[in-house]
């Protein structure tokens, strides 16, 4: 945990997807994670609680750092199995307090997206008309 | 009632983010630049049923009623013109344009029986809708169906695999969740823009580098043009950090 944590603020990324259980490792969007150990400012990992079961354990974590100028947060309970004595990850449940995705906004009188020169509020759906 | 449409070539439409299929988006991945577009939508909504079936259901148990339209996207700003639409103000790629500029101003997204409402022009667009053009819609029904039933049957088809994007999106990124019902709530929802690496991640696409490939000039070029504008801010910095993602992918 604590080294996946180490290779995502020095830009290891090799470690990380090395260590990722075969179930997530598809998954992991290694371009994007590039770029946010490029770009984050990792400012430290907690680890608030670590159980371990035989050949399982979970990891509930908080990770600071800064996107953007901006002070984020990560809560995650982290799953990690251990194969052929080494710890993988394995997936986890994050908790849903980061908004960190970017919003596009279609104004109410702005032609909608879609081209088809409607009012967004008319168009596409992006209205909330009951019927 | 009849409606009459007939297009006369003004170009009025060929501005601002276009729609695409999976199909297209690929095809022209080396004209548009691209991006996923989440257009959140409560049930209820006159279009719920297709957007239902078309899109995606966000996963969140006090919002059961909560859809997305997960739209691949040509992602320029609105008054920002089409790469391919000419100096001449004609498409440069008219005989292989996206399904999606075809069918205009039809869209398949929406349910049939709606369509008509779609024929009205946008002011300042020149389309001819006078009792001389064409009858194009009657009786609930398009009447030159060909276009709008082949964007139809992409969409349908695709279904699976945005399906597949947005289950992966969902279990790594609960806040996207959160944050369509946050949108959908208020009176003018906003669309949640995702990359497109994570879509070629998550659909395991074996084209990726390709794909990457393609995308980096397109980037390039869109970063050169919304530098310094400060109109053009947020997308210049997601046009920056795709192009990072994309240099990496197409390694």
């Amino acid at each position: 945990m604590g080294s996946r944590y180490t290779a995502y603020v020095v830009g290891a990324l090799d470690h990380v997807a090395n260590t990722h259980a075969a179930e997530v490792r598809d998954d992991f969007n290694r371009p994007e994670a590039e770029r946010l150990s490029r770009s984050c400012i990792f400012q430290g990992l907690e680890i608030r609680k670590a159980t371990e079961n035989g050949d399982r354990a979970q990891v509930d974590f908080v990770l600071r750092f800064k996107r953007d100028g901006k002070d984020m947060i990560q809560v995650e309970l982290a799953d990690f199995r251990k194969e052929s004595g080494r710890w993988l990850y394995a997936g986890g449940k994050l908790s849903p307090q980061v908004t960190q995705r970017s919003v596009n906004r279609v104004g109410r009188n702005d032609p909608c997206h879609c081209g088809s020169g409607k009012k967004a509020k008319k168009c596409c759906g992006i209205a909330l008309e009951v019927t | 009632m009849a409606s009459h449409f007939a297009c006369t070539a003004c170009g009025k439409c060929c501005y601002g983010q276009l729609p695409l299929t999976v199909k297209d988006a690929l095809i022209h991945a080396g004209r548009f630049p691209l991006a996923l577009l989440w257009t959140p939508l409560r049930k209820g909504s006159k279009d719920f049923p297709l957007v239902s079936r078309l899109g995606v259901a966000v996963p969140l148990p006090k919002h059961p009623g909560l859809a997305a339209l997960v739209v691949p996207t040509s992602y320029i700003p609105a008054d920002m013109p089409c790469p391919a639409l000419g100096a001449d103000n004609l498409c440069a790629i008219h005989s292989n344009k996206p399904t999606r500029c075809k069918t205009m101003p039809f869209y398949p997204y929406r349910d049939e029986k709606y369509q008509h409402e779609l024929l009205k022009p946008r002011k300042g667009w020149e389309c001819d809708t006078s009792v001389a053009a064409p009858i194009v819609f009657q009786s609930g029904k398009i009447t030159q169906r060909d276009d709008f039933d082949q964007e139809r049957r992409d969409l349908e088809e695709q279904v699976p695999l945005i399906r597949q994007f947005a289950s992966c999106l969902f279990r790594y990124n609960p806040m996207l969740a959160t944050t369509l019902a946050l949108e959908a709530a208020k009176s003018s929802p906003g669309q949640i823009v995702t990359s497109l690496s994570s879509f070629l991640t998550a659909t395991r696409n074996p084209d990726a580098r390709n794909v990457a490939q393609l995308q980096q000039p397109v980037l390039a070029a869109y970063l050169e043009k919304t530098a310094g504008v400060p109109a053009f801010h947020a997308f210049h910095s997601q046009y920056g950090a795709w192009l990072e993602e994309m240099n990496y992918l197409a390694r």
